[in-house]
């Protein structure tokens, strides 16, 4: 009983100290982030980050797409089914606002840059740490957070919001396209009207919050297990891997805080 | 002649144990120094003091006079921009940046200087390094001894007073060594950049080397 009392404290005290650090990276974040325009850094900067947005937006567009399209069509079909029998099938709009807009989109884009970019951060992160990267940066007077992180967490920000709004644009279609499949004939525009009835402005406010909130906390996690890299190569695999199942167990828990307020408060 | 560089009493312990003690060097404007020792772990400590990155745990660092071990982060940083190189026995080239945006590097983020001002600096560069035929490659497609030639001009595209070497002979053949030892020697001569080598090899290729000391633990 005392071993695991010691094993619960431990793990408590890890994730205390972990959420910590994270934390104060992004204060650092923040910092270089209101440095970095009066310097002739920026130039430096905002070509790593158009670099970031590349890799973390438009080459995650055919995924996306793929994901959104399923999802949208997935959606549709199982409540669709489900709301005919009562004689509800026209409440297919609140259900696509309240799954996508506030729910799915932004849930399903954050998993999805945590495994390609998350992951992708930590790795680069950790081996330019082992082959002594990082201080060769310090050594010409660069700041690393301001050199690696900055561009990072802006690119992720970026990605977010942009892939977030494509992701519910596409999963509309989707469902658009099995509601033909199915045998319903409507029309597009009556379609998006169905849904735009149920679009307040509130759904967007949540949506773009939680786009936010993962869009800081990505980067953040995937820098800060990159750079506790210490010497050995074999460090890396292990922090990639804990990259992963951190910046998915934040976000879940942020969205279910962020989920609880909104419904609370809004 | 004025010091550059001068290190009084220094000693750094890793834990319990020592790894440097009482350690004592001065080096003066173009001057060329070589500190010797038996430890890969010695000399990356006393690049990373020289750097700021590490504090001692006893005696002073000065820099042109000045105790670097009161000054804030930001102040060691400018110093670093301004008055320093480095060159790692690991290379250390950004690997996904070319050969020309590697040395133009600390140029780019440090200096005001315009774009042409940059590519025209990064040419001669180049052209003094004898490797402009490799501006364009990244550092992973290089040979080593190209890299290590890469990461010296690099040091000394921002024009330091001083330049700091990590073994620097780490993994070359004799002649890339050769190569190598020429260029640092010209950079010298030539700009007038004190030269520090942290190196376990005492060997011959640092004949053109003014003072050698040899680093203790005790």
């Amino acid at each position: 009983m005392g071993n695991v009392a010691i094993f619960i404290g431990r793990q408590i005290v890890g994730a205390v100290i972990y959420l910590y650090g994270l934390l104060n990276l992004l204060r650092s974040v923040l910092g270089a982030f209101f440095t970095v325009s009066s310097s002739p850094a920026q130039r430096v900067v905002r070509e790593i980050t158009l670099k970031q947005i590349i890799f973390t937006a438009i080459d995650a567009v055919v995924i996306v797409s793929f994901i959104a399209l399923g999802m949208g069509g997935v959606v549709i079909i199982q409540t669709f089914t489900q709301l005919s029998k009562f004689g509800a099938a026209d409440l297919i709009g609140k259900i696509l606002v309240i799954v996508f807009i506030r729910e799915f989109s932004s849930v399903f884009t954050a998993l999805l840059i945590i495994s390609r970019s998350g992951s992708a951060m930590t790795t680069e992160i950790g081996n330019m740490k082992v082959s002594q990267e990082i201080d060769a940066i310090e050594s010409m007077g660069i700041d690393p957070v301001q050199f690696l992180v900055l561009p990072r967490t802006i690119a992720v920000v970026t990605a977010m919001l942009c892939l977030t709004v494509y992701f519910n644009l596409a999963a509309v279609l989707g469902g658009y396209i099995v509601t033909l499949a199915i045998g319903v004939n409507i029309k597009f525009f009556m379609f998006l009207e169905n849904f735009f009835k149920y679009l307040t402005i509130k759904d967007i406010i949540i949506c773009s919050v939680k786009s936010l909130c993962f869009g800081l906390v990505i980067p953040l996690v995937g820098c800060f297990n990159g750079l506790s890299v210490r010497r050995s190569p074999t460090e890396v695999p292990a922090k990639t891997t804990k990259t992963v199942m951190d910046a998915v167990l934040i976000c879940i828990l942020v969205d279910a805080l962020l989920t609880a307020v909104s419904y609370i408060y809004l | 002649m004025n010091n550059i560089l001068e290190f009084k009493n220094i000693g750094y312990k890793d834990s319990s144990k020592f790894l440097v003690k009482n350690f004592n060097l001065s080096v003066c404007a173009g001057e060329t120094v070589a500190a010797f020792t038996d430890s890969r772990d010695e000399y990356s400590i006393m690049l990373k003091l020289c750097a700021g990155l590490l504090v001692p745990n006893e005696g002073e660092i000065f820099f042109f006079g000045k105790n670097i071990n009161i000054f804030s982060a930001l102040e060691i940083r400018k110093l670093r921009s301004e008055r320093m190189g480095f060159v790692f026995s690991k290379v250390a080239l950004i690997n996904n940046m070319c050969v020309a945006d590697n040395i133009a590097l600390p140029l780019r983020y440090n200096t005001s200087r315009t774009e042409d001002e940059i590519k025209n600096t990064v040419r001669e560069l180049l052209a003094e390094g004898g490797i402009s035929c490799y501006a364009d490659k990244f550092p992973y497609e290089l040979p080593l001894g190209v890299q290590k030639i890469v990461s010296t001009l690099r040091a000394v595209s921002a024009s330091p007073a001083i330049v700091f070497y990590d073994e620097p002979m780490f993994g070359l053949d004799e002649s890339s060594s050769k190569i190598f030892a020429d260029l640092v020697k010209r950079i010298n001569s030539e700009k007038g950049v004190a030269t520090v080598i942290f190196s376990c090899q005492s060997d011959r290729t640092w004949s053109f080397i003014g003072k050698k000391i040899y680093i203790s633990r005790e």
